[in-house]
């Protein structure tokens, strides 16, 4: 399977191509390994080398469960769900919990939360990079992930839905709480910020 | 070599194959099953309540009982409320399961479990299914008798004028035997009271043909260990408005 094959080819076309022929998975692979790489990452502290081996085996659910994919979802919010889910089941069975935060967190990223925190622009942006992090690591599992889907991730509350599986309006209260809870976090570490 | 390959790999060595669609649609279809049984067996349960709580002699036992809210706390069907609770959960949990059931947010699908279980519970009453589960449950489970249905227990205190039983025999309409849910015999005597009686009235529809094997309950005066004098005498549950003889046809 050469690049120029999967080029140009909507990821429904690959599905049903996939299905066709399996080749045409790699494809689907090439497009999601990366995202879903840092996604796991993210919300994980695993190691590259096990990240690998649960990307491989989200692929591999992925794959034996491609005819039940819903096409009135998209594409990728049914992948990111089979990783949300493989990674809540990871921990369940490792018996371990995220403890450590890897992500970049990029300067578009560093608006983005800027400006939904309102946190003031003199800040520094390495320094508020690095804290970020740290504070993203200390928020709960579940206030955690909506952060880095909405803001790392970059997904709407209609596709983070579908990902975790709650209603729109849960995932818009979570994200409040989430917000609250790093703003929390920010004053007590000393970041001043006016009332959000 | 990159993963997209050690995937692929792992696919065609393992012979990996995508599930059939058909698994898909079936496991569609059973989550829809299981969530439509939650909800009848919900809905069966509300009937049951209906029937419970419309056969409760709140009239009788409001005139002996010194706390009308302890009354109706003693005497509320807890088996039937939570199984009723158990089942709204689960179709709740098994909606959640179908395709697009997550997005409805918990409180939009527990209203509507519970409006949909109250609306079917009804047509059951109505069809007296309320009334039958209540007494095959009854007459299979003692536990069930003696535990569920705490009226039926409040009927069995003769010292307070209330006796319940199967009629035995009978010498002529207003003297029977009746053996008591407690297996006790009395020798029970109908007498006409007066006072009593037009308190009651409207709570018998009409005569009631006393015949054996009949299950009964009857407000009135322990005489002794072994006679009872009976002032009205009202079916007993089991034996529910569904099951009742006709009341006699009025001459034209």
């Amino acid at each position: 399977m050469e690049e120029k094959d999967c080029l140009d080819k909507k990821d429904i076309e690959l599905v049903q191509l996939s299905l066709e022929n399996q080749d045409y998975f790699l494809c689907i692979v090439k497009k999601y390994e990366i995202p879903l790489m840092r996604y796991i990452r993210r919300i994980t502290n695993i190691n590259f080398e096990d990240a690998e081996d649960l990307l491989q085996e989200i692929f591999i659910k992925a794959y034996t469960n491609l005819n039940g994919f819903d096409p009135n979802l998209k594409f990728s919010s049914w992948i990111y769900r089979i990783a949300h889910n493989e990674v809540i089941s990871s921990f369940r069975k490792l018996k371990v919990r995220p403890e450590k935060i890897n992500s970049e967190i990029n300067e578009d990223v560093l608006k983005k939360i800027k400006s939904d925190l309102n946190i003031e622009k003199e800040i520094d942006q390495k320094i508020l990079g690095e804290k970020l992090n740290q504070i993203i690591d200390q928020l709960n599992v579940k206030y955690k992930e909506v952060i880095i889907l909405k803001y790392l991730e970059d997904k709407t509350y209609e596709e983070i839905s579908d990902i975790i599986k709650k209603p729109t309006n849960t995932v818009g209260t979570l994200i409040n709480r989430a917000k609250k809870q790093l703003n929390h976090i920010m004053k007590k570490q000393n970041i001043h910020l006016p009332k959000l | 070599m990159s993963l997209g390959k050690d995937i692929l790999k792992i696919i065609k060595k393992d012979k990996v194959e995508p599930k059939a669609k058909w698994i898909f649609a079936f496991k569609n279809i059973i989550t829809w099953l299981l969530g439509i049984l939650s909800l009848i067996i919900s809905s069966l349960a509300v009937s049951v309540i209906i029937h419970i709580i419309k056969n409760n002699d709140y009239l009788f036992f409001k005139m002996i009982h010194p706390s009308p809210l302890g009354l109706i706390i003693k005497t509320l069907p807890y088996f039937w409320i939570i199984a009723l609770i158990i089942f709204i959960i689960a179709a709740r949990y098994i909606l959640k399961q179908t395709k697009k059931g997550y997005k409805l947010e918990l409180y939009k699908i527990i209203i509507l479990s519970i409006i949909l279980s109250i609306v079917l519970g009804n047509i059951f009453y109505i069809l007296g299914v309320g009334s039958n589960i209540d007494s095959s449950f009854a007459k299979k489970s003692p536990f069930y008798n003696q535990m569920m249905r705490p009226r039926h227990l409040m009927w069995l205190q003769e010292d307070r004028g209330m006796i319940a039983g199967q009629i035995i025999s009978l010498s002529d309409p207003d003297h029977f035997i009746l053996e008591d849910f407690n297996h006790k015999q009395w020798q029970v005597i109908k007498i006409e009271n007066e006072i009593m009686r037009p308190k009651f009235e409207k709570m018998i529809p009409f005569p009631l043909n006393l015949e054996p094997g009949l299950e009964i309950r009857a407000l009135g005066e322990k005489i002794n260990d072994q006679i009872f004098h009976a002032f009205i005498i009202k079916p007993a549950p089991p034996f529910s408005k569904s099951k009742m003889p006709l009341p006699p046809k009025k001459p034209f």
